[in-house]
């Protein structure tokens, strides 16, 4: 009996892996993806994890999924749909709040009530950002460029590369100073770029938390205000900078791509953990599962981290030690928690006005920076945050199917968290109190917030690490720092999707452009393999 | 009123006696104009035990400096008795870590050679000025190429490795090779002296290769002692340009650069004193230059804005402690006492240090670099009592509460934390005198106190020092210059601005 030789084999159907899995069966190639979990989806899950109400238990809301991916992958087709938010606030302790909008000039009017010049600020400071948006958006969908190599194909990625920072200016021309600009501000801290336009702790604190979300820095960290820059260049309908929710939760994206995938032939296996690639003669032909079943393919693709992918599911004897080495010391600490709540009904915040959309979109109580920055003292101490920065909003409110009529789905993420706590580690008593700890902190905004309480799941970094199979809960699959992106993602001289072991690749978050629901991993992997199978992908947006 | 000079040069710090020298080896007739009643700037006894030897390319541009020195080792202080001694030997420093860190002796050597590969690439950037980035210019274009070029024979894992830890934590790093938390802390330590970072924060390993290639490319060699201080260097430049002909007048404050037609036409002093010069050098920061000397009614509003956002807070505070005798230390001989000790035990210490400095809280636990240079050095006692200087890092410039208010309890956390290593070190102290930064702003004329006059940090380094467009030692008002620690290469005693500046100058003139 002849094995099935798989022209492609996936391992994990998180959303990175079922973007690469889709885009090479609509390429005509024979792909199986196999998941570890009973449900496919990864972080982008959505399920009914108490009776009425459907969790985002993980991501929770959608932005930097590349639009071109949603069209070649006709996401639309299968049910997906984005429901842009229109807005964010933070709620102050003195019974005020700070509210930014969809649209520019409400958020100038609305800071304007708390700082004219910081209003007036905002102005520049949106258009710097969007400039840096502009430049960085080609470049989420390049290989990056192999600097090393004095290849002639090298070179000119190099230059291309390059090219993209060569900022316009105003009138269209290079600038010198943008490109300065840029320079700075992918090396500042967020702090100190905030400094640089306004004045009130509100607006700083507002505008500075999108930069530590998901990350081990701090906002005073050098480096935070790429992160910022990371969490602004996605876009919903064309609008750059905005987020949205995923009608039927996150979820449905990992479904909408399943469908696209299935549609053109690729096979999903469920509950089939992968325990070991299969090499031979140096050379990926294979995998091997939990319970033994082997499967064969002509190229292996891992949507694992980069910690997974070669220290667990690789043998060590395959790779070079000075690999294995920096694969070790790959930084990705877990910084975050998470709260998933299911309510009766939907809570009061007296700081913010009943019909002021900035109310439907993330709500956060962290009013300076410095408290923010002490959070993140707390978790370089090994303790989750006394005072947490928080990212919470209500998505049943735009969309009915999270929850049935008046009740509600809240879901609660949290910076700053340790994946090891201190003195002795997480245990159920200890989850407990945190999640307490999170609830009283969010009943000081709402009176009615406790009483509402119908169930909630508490999730920690360890949780993240064990059930999601994200490596130390890091939400990023490896930290968003200059020594870890572009080419220097995951390992500096392997940027380019391809393992030190042939026919074996890397097509999750942990290559670049990194983490988040962008599909831009997969999708860059996908073309790198069809490249090697000298396969022309037809008919692509991306 | 004749033009007498070719140039003035105002503050007389080391980097404007060195950019003198380089000026009168070249015909060039100079006039320093000093505020103070001595030249030198940061630069004095009264604030720095050691200095790093000047570099051959500096030393080969100036006339010989005659003094007598000697090299200084470091010593991490443990409370448990067991310092750590690291000379910069390879030979003496293997025997001492066999001893003490045995598990770490391989990868250290390692790690030392790694990072001065590095630092000796970055090292060759420092001494010619930044590229101007899409100047159109050739030789900036050249520039650029050269520096790429330079870092890529390294060779690909070499180059991985720098592209890698360019934006590090030396932290990180720290971790993923050692054990022993002395050493961990010792060299981070060194990383974050006089500057705004912690070691966890990204940018750290960058300060540290600064460091090293400003020490010969070492991670604790290169640090030497000078007989009289480090005033006797600066004595020694003084000097040789008084040979070449350069005056210096001290105690003649600048009160500000007389500009016509966008161009320099001279200095006017505190006291109303008009001198005539076509070209003016400020080795003053950057701050003090634009701000005060130049003026913001000659600058643009962007470029005001950005001198503004130029950050300068000085974290370094100094204690001065006249002893009645040489204080017993745990475990060291007197001589140890006059070489370079380190109270920083550990990453962990040394951040919880910043997380307080980082909202202008004192710390209970300072951060310490101390010596009693006079043990060595008889000419450095006080009234024939012998004198320890200690360094504080983290201090902060507007420290809660103000420095009247927290001068006393600085002084004690410190004196806390010394009596953990010298028991009886208060029963020795006949005099005290304690420096904050706002005093080293406000007695030396520098912005902030500090003492790299601005961040050592990538987005105000290099082509970005102390603002992109003016890194070149140029500013934009013709015939203004900047040749101090706030241009490329930065601080360090390196004396390599007021070099490029020199040779920036000597192009136009």
């Amino acid at each position: 009996m002849t094995k099935k030789i798989y022209d492609a084999i996936v391992v994990g159907a998180g959303h990175n892996g079922l973007t690469a899995a889709s885009y090479m069966a609509k390429a005509g190639l024979d792909v199986l993806v196999l998941e570890k979990n009973d449900y496919i989806g990864g972080a982008a899950v959505s399920r009914e994890l108490f009776p009425g109400w459907k969790y985002s238990n993980c991501s929770y809301v959608c932005s930097l999924l590349r639009p071109e991916i949603m069209r070649d992958l006709e996401l639309y087709k299968y049910g997906l749909q984005i429901i842009p938010y229109e807005g964010s606030a933070t709620m102050m302790k003195n019974g005020d709040y700070y509210a930014h909008y969809h649209d520019h000039d409400m958020t100038v009017k609305s800071i304007s009530r708390h700082s004219k010049h910081d209003a007036e600020a905002y102005d520049r400071y949106s258009r710097d950002v969007m400039r840096q948006c502009k430049i960085i958006k080609p470049l989420l969908k390049m290989t990056p460029p192999d600097l090393t190599s004095f290849k002639p194909k090298d070179i000119l990625g190099a230059l291309d590369f390059a090219k993209h920072f060569a900022a316009k200016d105003e009138l269209g021309g290079l600038g010198e100073k943008e490109i300065y600009d840029t320079i700075r501000f992918y090396t500042m801290s967020i702090a100190d770029y905030l400094d640089e336009y306004f004045e009130t702790d509100i607006t700083k604190a507002h505008l500075a938390g999108s930069a530590i979300i998901g990350t081990a820095l701090g906002p005073c960290s050098p480096g935070s205000a790429y992160v910022l820059l990371h969490h602004y260049m996605g876009e919903v309908d064309g609008s750059i900078g905005s987020w949205g929710y995923a009608r039927g939760g996150m979820g449905s994206i990992t479904k909408a791509m399943g469908e696209c995938l299935k549609s053109h032939g690729g096979i999903i296996q469920a509950s089939s953990e992968v325990t070991n690639v299969i090499v031979k003669n140096g050379r990926a032909v294979g995998v091997a599962t939990l319970n033994g079943d082997e499967f064969y393919a002509k190229k292996v693709v891992s949507n694992l981290d980069v910690k997974r992918t070669f220290l667990k599911i690789t043998d060590e004897s395959d790779l070079r030690p000075d690999f294995v080495e920096r694969v070790k010391n790959f930084k990705i600490r877990g910084s975050s928690g998470k709260l998933n709540i299911a309510l009766e009904g939907l809570p009061t915040f007296p700081s913010i006005p009943k019909d002021d959309p900035g109310g439907n979109g993330d709500l956060h109580f962290t009013e300076t920076i410095e408290e923010m920055e002490g959070a993140y003292d707390d978790w370089k101490r090994g303790q989750w945050s006394k005072m947490p920065y928080v990212d919470m909003c209500l998505p049943s409110k735009s969309d009915p199917t999270m929850a049935a009529p008046g009740k509600h789905f809240m879901s609660v993420f949290i910076q700053y968290v340790p994946f090891e706590l201190a003195n002795g580690g997480w245990n159920e008593q200890r989850k407990q109190d945190f999640g307490n700890h999170i609830i009283n902190r969010i009943a000081e905004y709402s009176p009615d917030f406790k009483d509402l309480i119908a169930h909630y799941e508490v999730r920690t970094p360890k949780d993240i690490h064990d059930e999601v199979g994200l490596t130390e809960g890091n939400i990023f699959q490896g930290e968003l720092t200059m020594d870890q992106l572009m080419f220097n993602r995951p390992i500096t001289g392997y940027a380019q999707y391809r393992a030190p072991i042939k026919d074996l690749y890397m097509c999750s978050s942990s290559t670049h452009p990194g983490g988040g629901v962008m599909g831009a991993p997969g999708a860059n992997a996908a073309r790198e393999i069809l490249s090697d199978m000298n396969i022309k992908q037809k008919g692509n947006h991306y | 009123m004749t033009t007498k000079y070719d140039v003035i040069i105002v503050g007389g710090g080391h980097n404007a006696l060195i950019c003198a020298n380089v000026l009168a080896k070249k015909n060039k007739k100079v006039l320093i104009c000093e505020a103070r009643e001595t030249c030198g700037g940061l630069l004095t006894n009264d604030l720095t035990n050691f200095t790093p030897s000047f570099s051959n390319k500096v030393k080969s541009e100036i006339d010989n400096i005659s003094v007598d020195h000697s090299s200084v080792s470091t010593i991490a202080l443990s409370e448990t008795g067991h310092h750590l001694k690291l000379t910069g030997n390879i030979s003496e420093d293997k025997k001492t870590l066999e001893q003490l860190a045995p598990e770490d002796v391989d990868r250290y050597f390692k790690l030392q050679k790694k990072l001065s590969l590095f630092s000796k690439t970055l090292g060759a950037f420092m001494h010619s000025s930044p590229p101007r980035v899409l100047h159109k210019s050739f030789s900036d274009y050249f520039k650029l190429f050269k520096l790429g070029l330079n870092v890529r024979l390294m060779g690909k894992n070499s180059f991985n490795e720098f592209a890698r830890m360019i934006g590090l934590n030396i932290a990180d790093e720290l971790e993923d090779n050692f054990k022993n938390t002395l050493l961990q802390g010792l060299i981070s330590h060194d990383a974050i002296t006089g500057s705004n970072l912690g070691p966890r924060s990204p940018g750290s390993l960058i300060n540290l290769l600064f460091r090293m290639a400003n020490h010969g490319n070492s991670l604790f060699g290169g640090i030497q002692q000078v007989k009289g201080g480090v005033n006797a260097v600066i004595k020694s430049l003084e000097e040789n340009i008084i040979k070449r002909g350069v005056e210096i007048k001290t105690s003649s404050s600048v009160k500000r650069c007389i500009i016509e037609n966008d161009q320099v036409k001279g200095i006017e002093l505190d006291d109303g004193t008009l001198i005539h010069a076509n070209t003016v050098i400020s080795s003053a920061d950057p701050k003090s230059t634009y701000l005060c000397l130049l003026g913001a009614e000659h600058l643009d509003t962007d470029f005001k804005r950005r001198i503004k956002h130029y950050r300068a807070k000085g974290r370094v505070s100094k204690l001065q402690l006249v002893l009645s005798k040489v204080p017993q230390f745990t475990n060291l001989e007197s001589k140890d006492l006059s070489q370079r000790l380190v109270i920083a035990p550990s990453i962990d210490y040394i951040e919880e240090n910043f997380n307080y400095s980082k909202f202008e809280n004192l710390s209970p636990e300072p951060i310490l670099e101390l010596s009693v240079p006079s043990v060595e050095d008889e000419s450095l006692c006080h009234n024939g009592n012998h004198v320890m200087n200690v360094q504080i890092q983290y201090a902060p410039f507007n420290v809660k509460g103000g420095w009247e208010n927290k001068k006393a309890e600085c002084i004690n956390n410190v004196l806390i934390t010394l009596e953990k290593y010298a028991p009886e070190i208060r029963s020795c102290i006949l005099e005290q005198e304690f420096v904050s930064p706002n005093d080293i702003e406000k007695n030396f004329n520098v912005s902030g106190g500090h003492w790299h006059h601005g961040e050592i940090q990538i987005d105000q380094l290099f082509m970005l020092r102390p603002i992109p467009g003016a890194a070149q030692y140029k500013t934009p008002v013709t015939g203004l210059y900047m040749c101090g620690a706030g241009t490329h290469p930065g601080g360090g005693m390196t004396g390599i601005p007021g070099k490029n500046a020199a040779h920036e100058v000597l192009k136009n003139i």
